[in-house]
């Protein structure tokens, strides 16, 4: 039984809180000197007004929620976020339509980062800063906020927790749900407020540092630039916006048990982070020689290579250059990275690197099974067997992510949307990257692909920030079966 | 030494970590977690595990408890109260000696369920392992199960301020006098002196009564007397006298069936114990002395019909399957047995096989609860029952000097509906049951009656300093 009620005061709390965060924007519009307040205030009355009504109309008590009120609740509760932020856009009249508005919006919640904006520099500062405040909001995780602040949420939490942050087996924090959201969001903070201060160390001035800190730490890859990093020209920018990249696709766990438990041998012998490490340094040394062979000088080649390794990997999708000039060999070994993405419990998305780790780590026990037909032997990460189910539901997973991105390929292309752009924008959505491949590259944007594409691609882009599960479930006639 | 915490808002709760995740386990930390304390349980099996985490808002490792690294993992160093509930008494011990060891956890309980416990009592109150609370959940509740044997109108009886004061439940069945009266004609028709009814159960309401809330047929009540004037209430409620028990059936042989066994052969009471499974059958004659151990079904009716259930004194439904338990102790009562008694650990039942006519029902899980949360609560809490399905609570506490309810009359207190005093025993001996004017001093143990909601509020009334600061 689904307790509608229930469900739809919750959504209305998160909705308040999203108004709190246009007011904040409108606030700052102010401060800004923006000439036209009026999408912000129209969007805040909206947001407001629903919020409201869905909190007084429905006073239920304070329940706990079930496994399907809880997925509801996610999926509602995103969808809701997306459609809402996509208001001041819409309202502004720089964007074509309300499905370009939607787009940017849940382009921006889900962190991906990919845009139909031809000329970002004509936006209003007030708009682009509403535009990267939406990728940090969603980059720890909208429902991870609330359980962490609202008091509504009591022991259905934990449902809610794994359905949106990543990595679901990870371990608590603290043994409460409420206590461990905090303490992520904390740590979130903190970081982000180290990259601000760093950016503005750098030379970068106050508004461009608020806003490509809110990108980076959520992985999320909205620049207030048209040339996105490539723009600032900076060896010391783009330096400080890889360490934060490469922080931010790190467990959030791992690094509290760095920073606030000073486990230092916990961060770095996780295997997880070694491979993450290692990938992120053989991406950048191939893609590198490859770009020396040719046009680049040694170091630049170096430089380039792993800004734009790093910013692909970690799903920000940030550049520091026009990759699609390169040889399509580099561009090819940069989509295998966007399926890779970054660590399970980061903000960045992908298929995480610890499942690509134990996926190699079962595959090649299927080939020492075929040899040994007797031997038994466990799949083991950080020296830990991991269960059968586990192993299931990965490969369940995959095999899902595959899916996905073959039916979303062929929707595309039956639009009429060629086969690499196609591949790459259905990947660059579906992993929360952003920037793809051909007509959709980094110097290009998503707006010339026809609505019903950009409806296709912006389902890609929830399904893939909830991993699957949580968004498909709901299309199962299991799941409305009383 | 704790460790550094990351500043969170919510810090001023005890971190409790419970071993074994069973049906105990988890109820202990579901209450424990709803009084704001922070839950880390260790659980052997994966499937386990995964349930846990799904209902409970506490951290779940999986593990074995008696593995150092395992406890370690699970934060066994930052721990303020380690509470080993599984199934193994080895495990539980186990445990204890590696929290006494490895850090300094302040609080161990352990449950035990082996015969010897008054043994290991000795044991662990040693320099070796020193265990604060050995539970024995079957022992206490076959205690309170044997005092009512002999009493089919009463359901319960314990006892508290050193056993001055005592607490009867019973049911109010439907042709007795007291159907329709209110608490204030009740009162007028001149009950003994020092007695109060303090909780009424209807249904799935509790009602802590007021003056004019009214006695319904089926309604179970709890009355305060003082321990002389037992006799006198239970003649004024109309139930009849504790007559010599003869014959007493029990159902199932699992621990808590050999030990009210065990209790009441010592009172010379002739008791037929059934067990269907022949080899624990063996285990059980051998454990007994002049109980008769049956190899035999004993919820079959052909089975009870033969061994003379007919005027029996009581038949005790002990099995370790709840619905099994309600449905043959209902079958005893038709068959003829004077009383009833069933153990049903599911809370939820509670309320349902109350209104079936069952004379009374014990959980042996709600012992535990009560016995852990006297040491999780802060002040002078001596003792914490809980009722049914935890809605209300009967607390023993000492009143500290300063707090607002201290010196003042009861009538001026102004209680919240839903709590009452039941019982005030002075340092100098004298008990009563107090009235309207009854004055609580600073020194007094109180036994105060009320709704498991309230608890937090009543507490501070009473005692100093009693808001949960941080361990």
């Amino acid at each position: 039984m689904i307790r509608w009620p229930n469900i739809l005061r919750a959504v209305g709390f998160f909705i308040l809180a999203l108004t709190g965060s246009l007011i904040l924007t409108t606030l700052c519009a102010l401060f800004l000197g923006s000439s036209d307040l009026s999408p912000l205030i129209s969007a805040v009355i909206t947001a407001g007004g629903l919020g409201g009504f869905l909190t007084l109309a429905f006073r239920s008590p304070p329940r706990e929620f079930s496994h399907r009120e809880g997925i509801l609740l996610v999926v509602i509760t995103w969808v809701a976020f997306s459609a809402l932020g996509a208001l001041p856009f819409y309202f502004s009249g720089h964007f074509a339509s309300f499905t370009d508005a939607f787009f940017e919006s849940i382009s921006g919640f889900t962190t991906t980062g990919a845009t139909i904006l031809e000329d970002i520099e004509a936006l209003p500062r007030d708009l682009l800063l509403w535009r990267s405040l939406t990728h940090w909001i969603g980059g720890m995780g909208i429902i991870l906020l609330g359980i962490a602040v609202l008091p509504l949420i009591g022991t259905g939490g934990m449902e809610l927790y794994r359905s949106e942050f990543s990595g679901a087996k990870s371990e608590k924090l603290a043994p409460r749900v409420a206590e461990t959201a905090m303490a992520l969001w904390k740590l979130y903070v903190a970081f982000s407020l180290a990259e601000y201060i760093a950016l503005r160390l750098a030379g970068m001035d106050t508004f461009d540092a608020v806003c490509h800190t809110f990108s980076t730490m959520a992985t999320g890859g909205f620049s207030t630039r048209n040339a996105s990093i490539e723009a600032f020209a900076s060896p010391a920018i783009e330096a400080i916006i890889i360490v934060f990249m490469l922080i931010a696709g790190v467990s959030f766990t791992l690094h509290y048990r760095l920073l606030v438990e000073r486990r230092a041998r916990r961060f770095f012998g996780d295997q997880e982070i070694q491979f993450y490490l290692a990938l992120v340094a053989g991406g950048t040394l191939a893609i590198a020689a490859v770009l020396a062979l040719s046009s680049y000088e040694p170091l630049e080649a170096g430089r380039v290579a792993l800004f734009q390794v790093v910013s692909i990997m970690t799903t920000t999708g940030f550049s520091s250059a026009n990759f699609e000039l390169w040889s399509p060999f580099t561009q090819l070994l940069l989509l295998a990275l966007m399926f890779a993405g970054g660590c399970t419990g980061s903000t960045a998305g992908g298929l995480k690197v610890a499942r690509l780790f134990l996926l190699f780590r079962v595959v090649a026990r299927e080939f020492r099974r075929m040899v040994e037909r007797r031997g038994v032997s466990a799949v083991r990460l950080n020296g830990a067997a991991v269960s059968e189910n586990t192993i299931q539901s990965l490969l369940n997973l995959v095999y899902i992510a595959f899916l996905i991105n073959f039916a979303g390929c062929m929707a595309l292309t039956a639009l009429g949307v060629d086969v690499l752009t196609a591949i790459a924008a259905v990947a660059a959505s579906m992993f929360n990257i952003g920037p793809g491949l051909g007509s959709v590259g980094p110097a290009d944007n998503y707006a010339h692909l026809p609505a019903l594409a950009k409806w296709v691609l912006s389902f890609c882009m929830l399904a893939g920030r909830l991993e699957f599960y949580t968004v498909l479930i709901i299309f199962t006639r299991s799941f409305w079966r009383k | 030494m704790r460790q550094l915490n990351f500043p969170c808002i919510l810090h001023f709760s005890m971190r409790i970590l419970i071993l074994g995740g069973g049906a105990v386990g988890a109820s202990v930390a579901r209450r424990l977690i709803r009084e704001k304390n922070e839950i880390v349980i260790v659980e052997g099996s994966e499937e386990q595990c995964a349930q846990l985490e799904d209902t409970l808002d506490a951290k779940i490792v999986q593990g074995n408890a008696a593995s150092i690294r395992t406890l370690q993992s699970a934060g066994l160093s930052d721990a303020d109260m380690l509470i080993a509930v599984t199934n193994s008494d080895e495990t539980n011990l186990l445990s204890c000696l590696i929290a006494q060891a490895h850090s300094d956890v302040k609080i161990k309980v352990a449950r035990l369920r082996t015969h010897e416990v008054d043994l290991w009592r000795s044991v662990c109150g040693g320099q070796l392992l020193n265990i604060d609370l050995v539970i024995h959940p079957d022992r206490e509740t076959a205690e309170r199960i044997q005092r009512v044997v002999g009493l089919p109108g009463i359901s319960d009886i314990q006892e508290f301020a050193e056993g001055k004061v005592t607490l009867v439940g019973m049911n109010i069945a439907a042709g007795s006098w007291l159907v329709g009266k209110s608490m204030e004609e009740l009162k007028q028709s001149g009950p003994p002196s020092n007695t109060l009814m303090a909780m009424i159960f209807r249904g799935n309401q509790v009602i802590i009564p007021r003056g004019d809330d009214h006695l319904r047929a089926g309604d179970h009540v709890y009355i305060v007397a003082l321990a002389d004037q037992v006799s006198d209430t239970f003649r004024f409620m109309g139930v009849e006298e504790a007559e010599r028990v003869k014959r007493v059936f029990i159902v199932g042989g699992k621990q808590i069936g050999i030990e009210v066994a065990l209790q009441l052969e010592e009172r010379g009471i002739q008791v037929k114990l059934f067990e269907r499974e022949l080899s624990r059958c063996k285990k059980i004659s051998e454990l007994v002395k002049d109980t008769v151990v049956v190899h035999a079904d004993g919820t079959d009716q052909t089975t009870l019909v033969e061994e003379n259930i007919e005027g029996i004194d009581a038949y005790l439904a002990l099995t370790g399957d709840d619905e099994g338990n309600i449905i043959s102790s209902l079958l005893s009562k038709r068959l003829g047995a004077r009383k009833a008694i069933a153990l049903v650990n599911r809370l939820d039942f509670l309320p349902m096989a109350q209104l079936l006519g069952i004379n009374s029902i014990f959980s042996s899980r709600l012992v535990i609860v009560d016995r852990i949360l006297q040491f999780v609560r802060k002040g002078h809490i001596l003792s914490v029952t809980t009722f049914r399905q935890e809605e209300a609570e009967a607390i023993e506490l000492v009143a500290d000097a300063g707090p607002k309810f201290i010196g003042k009359k009861l009538k001026d207190l102004h209680l919240p509906r839903g709590a009452i005093v039941g019982s005030i025993s002075r340092p100098s001996g004298e008990v009563i049951v107090p009235r309207g004017d009854s004055v609580i001093e600073a020194g007094d143990r109180v036994l105060l009656f009320c709704l498991e909601r309230l608890v937090p509020e009543l507490e501070s009334a009473f005692i100093v300093g009693s808001g949960r600061e941080t361990a």
